[in-house]
């Protein structure tokens, strides 16, 4: 892997840069099976009906890593994550995507890259807009060019309930196949030792797909239309090994405002800051 | 080959200005290395090493990774036995197998002869007699063919051995580094014998070029994602799998393959492998639309269908069943992809029976037989024009010069143009009935029957006859539990067609046509399948004879 990286001002000169995904057909078999990769037992995702929310990442996916591709060839982490849903996706949709590179942010711990997704239906219906921000480590100058993130929500938490999900390789394999996100750091020892990890890691989209399972099943009451908006920070690795797990916590208040976090087994924070908003 | 033959020296004419084209089509070679295919298949598989290269259906399912470590693994064998310029004779079915066996040949700068799997000795024979291969390559099933033809003779054979995809197992060994392969651009890589209506069938020579430049055009037609998987529904020893399998390794996506077509197993095979595009010959479409209608036939994420020879008649009823365009595309063994309709037209296009226009880079004209231009309009042969055009006839200069007289690949195809350059295929020119001095295309006739609600497909042939020269007979195949009396066929052909064109013998299949591996129709056995091929045939100038109804 090559490690050329681009300076701030050379990443803000890239701002605008835009790719579109190709045409996605929906289907009921591939929301199904989307929603048993990521242990959902929730019926109306495990029959195709209307997929886990987070699957909108998945249309997207491939005109997100080619934006930020011209601006880094280094490896850059998936940072955070911020889904706003306009519309469910249901079978026989013909989703069409775009992903643009909106705003950079120097740091100390290096180069923040913001990227804007929209997913619509061919009828032009708004299906989705993800706010998707990646670390280019390695430490930059400071300073903010074009967009940055909207503001996620704080909530008060009042009520609060745990779920804990069983990882294995087998699990991060089933996901790759579902998402068709074969990335060799989370199915393979050696090419995660290669950027730097000491196992193979969990996809986080995996995790917070995890966290959305949690938060449908009891914050939505199993209805997944009612879910408006989900982000997180992902901020530490979740190794994909036997015997590993997610804890997913969360709280609501009462305003249908969600907070959540999620750990491993040792107590590492993999999801922080987590939110999500309810319609009622 | 000398110059004058060769088509791509050709400078091709340029085209009106108001002739629609491709629109706006990606750069050459954005997506494909332009070396070789060997080049490709190395860095497709290192890009993406855990994603699938190929799943089969009922089969294995095997990561790029694996894939190019087994075709670097049997690839060390062959160099043993395979030095540059040698000919690699290959007899599998639609197994694994056959793609690394495919690669690893022509790694070792080898040339893949291809012959179908259920070949008997007398075809299979010629082949290799015709090719003289070092090796030959077989699978369990041809084991008794592959020891009838090779008796005697001086050449390895290589039996596969267990289950898929172990068969090659026992031929382990050093692995040839594909990154570093030595191929050269011209090199032969495979050579696949056409079923030729006249004569022994003769080897088409298909160079890494020809190869690359499919691959290339095909992409650039309709560019594909991470998130596609193309069906494939062919045999593998045609040229389409592999070229299906080398377009989904330059843009990361899974080839999925069935063993055969069937039309019972079809939706089940595109939902529980995820199919998001077609590649379809011959009837395959109006198989499929004999299907017992379901969920599953909506209910799929195929986003497209490329078809050879698309049936006009049954094209809207196709997209409005199945919710997916099918876009009619003109190609052959020696001309690679020759048109295609544009996508940008599509919709307008539908049920039109166009061909579609050349993909940049190809130059059709369409000429007499003296090879002057036809007035735009008119119907002629197609010569085709391109810089990656197949490289001859194997160990037949003759024929091969002959083909390409003029600096141009006569394709003995005859089509239409119409005024806005778009191309419509009028029939085969060898296949044309000459009754009474009128020409009568086989393929009108067909398609004409074939537009019959009842008629699922129609074979025309011609049959000698002393008076008129020629006459027009036609095998039809009934959908299921349907009666259709000879006077409906011909009032049905009456609307449609001049009265000289209408069929005067008629037959009834009781069963399925022989076909082609290719499913088309194999019109040589269905010939032979009756001494007299007035026997047994209703025959329109005695109506009330003994001829089956």
């Amino acid at each position: 892997m090559t490690t050329a990286t681009l300076s701030l001002a050379d990443c803000a000169a890239k701002i605008g840069a835009e790719l579109r995904s190709e045409e996605f057909r929906t289907s009921s078999h591939r929301l199904a099976q989307f929603a048993a990769a990521c242990d959902d037992s929730n019926p109306a995702h495990l029959s195709g009906q209307i997929a886990l929310p987070t699957f909108a990442h998945i249309p997207v996916m491939q005109s997100m890593v080619q934006v930020l591709q011209q601006i880094s060839s280094a490896f850059v982490l998936h940072g955070e994550q911020d889904f706003l849903f306009h519309r469910p996706i249901v079978p026989g949709q013909r989703l069409f995507s775009r992903s643009r590179l909106v705003g950079v942010r120097g740091t100390k711990a290096g180069i923040l890259i913001v990227l804007r997704a929209e997913t619509a239906t061919h009828e032009g219906e708004a299906v989705c807009t993800q706010y998707i921000t990646c670390l280019q480590p390695g430490g930059a100058e400071p300073g903010t060019h074009g967009e940055t993130p909207p503001e996620t929500p704080k909530a008060a938490a009042s009520e609060t309930s745990d779920k804990r999900f069983t990882i294995a390789p087998e699990k991060t394999r089933a996901y790759a196949e579902a998402a068709r996100d074969y990335s060799a750091y989370c199915l393979d020892v050696e090419a995660a030792r290669a950027v730097g990890f000491e196992a193979p890691l969990v996809h986080g989209m995996l995790s917070l797909s995890l966290a959305a399972v949690a938060l449908v099943e009891t914050v939505a009451a199993g209805d997944s239309s009612r879910l408006r908006r989900l982000g997180c920070r992902f901020s530490h690795p979740l190794f994909s090994r036997d015997g590993e797990t997610l804890q997913v916590t969360h709280g609501k208040d009462t305003r249908g405002r969600v907070a959540f976090t999620a750990t491993d087994s040792a107590g590492n924070p993999i999801l922080s800051r987590g939110f999500a908003e309810v319609a009622t | 080959m000398t110059m004058a033959d060769d088509p791509s020296r050709t400078v091709s004419t340029p085209r009106p200005a108001d002739w629609v084209d491709h629109g706006e089509v990606a750069p050459a070679w954005s997506a494909v290395p332009q070396d070789n295919i060997i080049t490709l298949v190395a860095e497709g598989c290192k890009e993406d090493p855990e994603r699938p290269a190929i799943i089969i259906d009922g089969g294995p399912v095997m990561t790029r990774r694996d894939f190019l470590a087994r075709c670097e693994t049997f690839a060390g064998y062959l160099s043993r036995i395979v030095s540059p310029g040698d000919r690699v004779a290959v007899m599998l079915d639609n197994r694994l197998e056959f793609m690394l066996v495919f690669f690893a040949i022509v790694a070792n700068r080898g040339t893949l002869v291809s012959i179908a799997p259920t070949a008997k000795a007398f075809d299979a024979g010629h082949i290799l007699k015709d090719a003289q291969p070092v090796a030959l390559i077989h699978g369990p099933a041809q084991r008794e063919t592959a020891e009838e033809i090779t008796a005697g003779k001086r050449l390895e054979v290589i039996a596969l051995k267990g289950e898929e995809p172990e068969g090659l197992a026992d031929f382990d060994c050093s692995p040839l580094d594909f990154a570093a392969n030595a191929c050269e651009r011209d090199d032969i890589v495979s050579v696949y014998y056409t079923s030729g209506t006249t004569g022994a069938p003769k080897g088409c020579m298909l160079h890494h070029g020809w190869w690359l430049r499919v691959i290339d055009s095909d992409l650039r037609l309709f560019t594909r994602g991470w998130q596609d998987r193309q069906l494939c529904v062919l045999p593998f020893y045609y040229a389409d799998p592999t070229i299906q399998l080398l377009t989904s390794l330059s843009t990361r996506g899974t080839l999925i393959a069935m063993r055969r077509f069937s039309v019972s197993r079809f939706w089940e095979v595109v939902n529980t492998y995820d199919a998001t595009e077609l590649l379809s010959i011959a009837s395959i479409p109006a198989l499929l639309m004999t299907g017992e209608p379901g969920p599953g036939e909506r209910d799929h994420r195929i986003r497209l269908a490329i078809h050879a020879g698309l049936p006009a008649d049954i094209h809207s009823a196709l997209i409005e069943r199945y919710g997916f365009h099918w876009h009619n595309q003109y190609g052959s063994t020696e001309g690679g992809v020759m048109s295609r309709v544009p996508h940008a037209l599509a919709d307008e296009l539908v049920g039109t029976g166009t061909l579609g226009v050349e993909p940049p880079g190809v130059t059709i004209r369409l000429v007499d037989d003296q090879d002057r231009d036809v007035p735009l309009g008119e119907v002629g042969e197609a010569l085709i024009a391109g810089p990656d055009l197949y490289r001859g006839y194997l160990g037949r200069p003759e024929v091969t010069a002959e083909a390409n007289r003029g600096g141009w690949y006569h394709s003995g195809d005859l089509l239409r143009r119409d005024a806005r350059g778009l191309l419509y295929f009028v029939g085969r020119k060898k296949e044309i009935i000459r009754r009474s001095g009128e020409n009568i295309s086989a393929s009108e006739v067909e398609a004409v029957l074939g537009a019959h609600p009842l008629i699922t497909e129609a074979a025309v042939v011609p049959v000698p006859d002393p008076l008129r020269g020629e006459e027009v007979k036609a095998y039809l195949l009934l959908a299921e539990g349907a009666r259709l009396p000879p006077e409906a066929v011909i009032a049905h052909c009456s609307e449609q067609m001049a009265g000289f064109k209408l069929p005067r013998y008629i037959a009834y299949r009781s069963e399925d046509f022989p076909r082609l591996p290719s499913m088309k129709v194999d019109k040589q056995s269905l010939k032979a399948e009756t001494a007299d091929l007035t026997e047994g045939a209703w025959d329109s100038e005695n109506p009330d004879g003994d001829g089956n109804r």
